[in-house]
């Protein structure tokens, strides 16, 4: 069992540069996670994390202990996102100019399980920023509303709704796509 | 509730975040099979978001103590910048407004000055030279200078300034004086002159008108 974040934050702030690398060691993957969903972009991912890392460690005597790390992270990790979705200078390929899969077809017929990930990674891009950062939070980081309203400053009654909203077009255009679920599953 | 307005709250049915809504939506969701397949649809499309891989990322802790210190100089070299262009603004005020620094044009010649005396020169009793001694002592070769000296030596180079200054204006005043003293005694000879002159034409028109006159009568 690791020391806790608000810990190692206080070593660091004191000069242990140990305390921040091990910061580091535990938050790049789900930071790099992070990055590559909103992003959408791979390649990216390598060059935001360490850039996410290195506002960090500029950042070091800004941060105050009756904050939540993790937020306060998560809120540097957002503003590189978006700065490199501001800059970016390649277009994003529409889908619908792809062949869709065939109708009907099964998840458990694709060719490839890579195909379906590159289909769901750029359906993902498609989406709106303002609904993929609640999406990503929600599913892939697990913050609650609560959590991703301080993150991203709006209200968690809007979030609640720009995250409905993201879920339903992200499985309608799936399914635009030739994307349908096996017919024999049902609700609980 | 219809289903539109249940398929709304699904995405938060599944993640566990519904709350105030929950109980029209279960009993909706009960009865209505299209929301139990919408449901059902949400939940794969939930497994597919799971399955898709995170990339490996391993953050390069050198680089970023590199960086880290070349953009902290960068910033600390725009913070020396601002500070000499501040110390340069504050030194350059303090030159003109401690030293008094006076900036004018006169006889074509830029003049610059600091330390000007008080313009209030009285033009009666001046002495150029109030320093005599200490120009003698500076004249001698062999006696040595010292900062007093110095000090004083500026004071004569001021007052010898603030006298030619005080005389220039003096000189420019009497001529100006002079001149227009001038202008009057020629505007007064030309009067004079020309009355004068009407004297004399009537001195002789009354000769000559008697002489006219005389030549019938015997003297």
């Amino acid at each position: 069992m690791g020391h806790p974040d608000a810990e190692l934050i206080g070593r660091w702030q004191k000069g242990d540069t140990s305390a921040f690398e091990e910061l580091v060691r535990r938050w790049q993957q789900p930071i790099g996670r992070f990055l590559a969903r909103h992003v959408g972009q791979t390649d990216l991912v390598h060059d935001l994390s360490q850039e996410v890392f290195l506002r960090l460690y500029l950042a070091r005597t800004r941060y105050r202990e009756n904050g939540v790390f993790s937020t306060w992270l998560y809120q540097i990790a957002l503003n590189v996102a978006r700065d490199a979705l501001r800059k970016r200078r390649f277009p994003v390929e529409p889908l619908c100019d792809r062949e869709p899969v065939a109708n009907g077809t099964p998840v458990g017929e694709l060719c490839e399980q890579g195909e379906l990930n590159r289909t769901l990674t750029d359906c993902l891009a498609e989406l709106p920023e303002a609904l993929r950062e609640v999406l990503v939070l929600r599913h892939y980081e697990g913050l609650n509303f609560e959590q991703i309203s301080i993150l991203l400053r709006v209200p968690a009654s809007t979030l609640k709704s720009r995250f409905s909203a993201a879920v339903v077009r992200l499985r309608k255009r799936l399914e635009e796509l030739g994307w349908q679920e096996a017919p024999e599953e049902r609700a609980p | 509730m219809n289903c539109n307005q249940v398929r709304e709250f699904l995405p938060l049915l599944l993640y566990g975040d519904l709350s105030a809504e929950e109980a029209a939506v279960t009993k909706h969701f009960a009865t209505c099979p299209a929301c139990q397949k919408e449901y059902a649809a949400l939940q794969k499309l939930r497994g597919l978001l799971d399955a898709e891989p995170a990339p490996s990322i391993k953050v390069n802790l050198g680089s970023v103590y590199a960086e880290a210190a070349r953009r902290q100089e960068v910033r600390l070299r725009r913070w020396r910048r601002a500070t000499y262009a501040l110390v340069g603004v504050a030194a350059m005020l303090f030159i003109i407004f401690g030293l008094k620094l006076e900036v004018h044009v006169q006889a074509h010649q830029l003049i610059v000055r600091w330390n000007a005396p008080e313009q209030n020169i009285d033009s009666g009793a001046r002495d150029p030279m109030p320093d005599a001694p200490a120009l003698a002592k500076l004249q001698d070769p062999a006696s040595p200078v010292t900062a007093d000296d110095i000090r004083r030596m500026s004071a004569m180079i001021h007052a010898l300034y603030a006298y030619v200054d005080a005389r220039d204006k003096d000189q420019h005043e009497i001529v100006t004086s002079l001149g227009q003293r001038l202008e009057k005694f020629q505007y007064g000879d030309n009067e004079r002159w020309k009355a004068t002159q009407r004297d004399l034409s009537n001195l002789i028109t009354v000769c000559l008108g008697t002489r006219e006159g005389d030549k019938g009568a015997k003297p």
